[in-house]
Formats: C-alpha cells, sequence, structure tokens
C-alpha cells in the first residue's frame, strides 16, 4: 500500500481522471472530497462490502427452485 | 400486483418452456428493430443445460458486479412458471446465476434516487430507457428469501447496458423480506 501524508487542502491524484482532496480534520474524522468520472463508481467501503457479499450469497442460491416461491407470491398477494 | 414500470420497458424476455429442459428455442424477438435480425446467443447453464436466446437479451454489466467483476454479460431468462422472477444466467460461466425481481411490484414506495451521473453513466439520456430490478437471495425457507434493494440492477433498456448502483439511502438495504412484502401489498 502506498503511505502519503497530506494536509487539509491538498489532495492525491490517481491516474489523470480521479482527485481526492482533503477537505477537513475533525477530531478522528477526515472529509474526502472525490472527483472522479462519472463511469469510476465512488463508494464507502463498508457499504461496498455489503453489497458484495450479498451478490456472493445471492449467486450460491441460483440454481434453486423458483416455483414454490412464486407460488408462495401469488397467494400471499392473491 | 400492480404492474408498475420501470420494468415494463423492458424488451420481452425470452420465455423458455420448462417441457424441454435440456433444448430451447425462443419465439423471435419483436422489439427494437435494428435488433430483429434472427441473431441468437447459446450459452451453457448447469440448471437449465443448452439456453438460446436473442441477442437483444443479452444483459452487458461493463464493470461486472461487485464480487464477479470478471462476468460482464448475461442472459435474461423468464421461466412461465417462475413469474415475477427473472434469472440472469452469466454467459461465460455455467454455474453462476443470479435471480431478479421488479422491486415494484412487491415494494411500490421503492424510491431508489439513482443519480443523474449514474445516468450519464450508463448513457440513459431520458427515463423511459430506465428499468430497475434488484437481486434476489434465495433460501429453502420462503420467509428468509430477501432482495437487496440496496443496490438495484439499473438497465438502459436501448443498449442493454447495466450497473449495479450502490444507494446512499439508509432506509434501504441488503435483504428485504419477500414473503413480508407480500403480505403487506396483499
Amino acid at each position: 500500500m502506498l503511505v502519503l501524508t497530506r494536509k487539509a487542502g491538498e489532495s492525491i491524484v490517481i491516474g489523470s481522471e480521479i482527485r481526492v482532496t482533503v477537505l477537513e480534520l475533525q477530531g478522528r474524522q477526515i472529509r474526502l472530497g472525490i472527483e472522479a468520472p462519472s463511469e469510476i463508481s465512488v463508494h464507502r467501503g463498508e457499504v461496498y462490502e455489503r453489497i458484495r457479499e450479498e451478490n456472493e450469497r445471492a449467486a450460491q442460491g441460483d440454481q434453486q427452485e423458483l416455483r414454490a416461491l412464486s407460488q408462495a407470491l401469488k397467494k400471499g398477494s392473491g | 400486483m400492480s404492474d408498475l414500470s420501470p420494468s415494463s420497458a423492458l424488451p420481452a424476455l425470452n420465455n423458455l418452456d420448462e417441457c424441454e429442459p435440456k433444448k430451447m428455442t425462443i419465439a423471435a424477438y419483436s422489439g427494437d428493430p435494428r435488433m430483429s435480425e434472427s441473431d441468437k446467443v447459446t450459452f451453457q447453464n448447469a440448471k437449465f443445460g443448452e439456453v438460446t436466446i436473442e441477442r437483444g437479451n443479452v444483459l452487458s454489466f461493463p464493470y461486472g458486479l461487485p464480487g464477479f467483476e470478471r462476468h460482464r454479460d448475461y442472459g435474461l431468462v423468464e421461466v412461465e412458471e417462475e413469474v415475477p422472477f427473472i434469472r440472469l444466467l452469466a454467459l461465460n460461466e455455467p454455474r453462476l446465476a443470479f435471480v431478479l425481481v421488479n422491486p415494484m411490484l412487491l415494494w411500490p414506495e421503492y424510491d431508489p434516487d439513482i443519480g443523474q451521473e449514474a445516468l450519464q453513466s450508463l448513457g440513459i439520456g431520458q427515463p423511459e430507457h430506465l428499468a430497475v430490478y434488484c437481486i434476489v437471495t434465495l433460501s429453502s425457507e420462503p420467509g428468509q428469501v430477501t432482495a437487496n434493494l440496496r443496490g438495484p440492477i439499473c438497465i438502459n433498456t436501448e443498449t442493454m447496458q447495466a450497473k449495479q448502483m450502490i444507494l446512499v439511502d439508509e432506509r434501504y438495504h441488503t435483504r428485504h423480506s419477500i414473503m413480508e412484502a407480500s403480505s403487506q401489498e396483499a
């Protein structure tokens, strides 16, 4: 891992299109500003991890039968 | 159940006849005239065997899905007995598949904030070209079947390019019970 020290107001540039700026320091929290092209997704790490984990769980059940569930749904909302 | 858009914008899906699980032929795709050439895609799937679909029902995720970045192309397949669920079958990995559902059927109040940048990244200029689906996590226990409303799949129905969005909205999480939603709606 590349480790850099930055002060508030300073930034780092990743590639030619991504810029991360340290906006503010408040106790144990740091506010970051991220500029990136719209096709680059930027997420909080823990939320991204939750989505990734759920995708992995979802992929494991993929070959199951869906007919019973489809029936149950129809009854539930019938 | 109410049949709300946005999914109604999705092209007619392949309807697989389960009587012939090994070899399936799909009726001609009659949506976008640019795709009306009988341009079919055949791939292998662990559950369904050899599957042939219209190219118009191939969904491409330019960046894959989180956790599955290397699998970019999927076939959208609808089995009649499985309605309202839709299968998302990876073209290049027979064992990789997901199940999708139109969230508006179960959660009519669902209101994902798909930002302008996200729409741009999919090249969506008009709202009617956006379709939203959610990934279902199955379980042998129907009460445990959930849908991921935090990471909806957004589809540009013109180009069939798709992306899993990650919402900032804390009202939605990754495991919303489908049976609960269904009973509340009734």
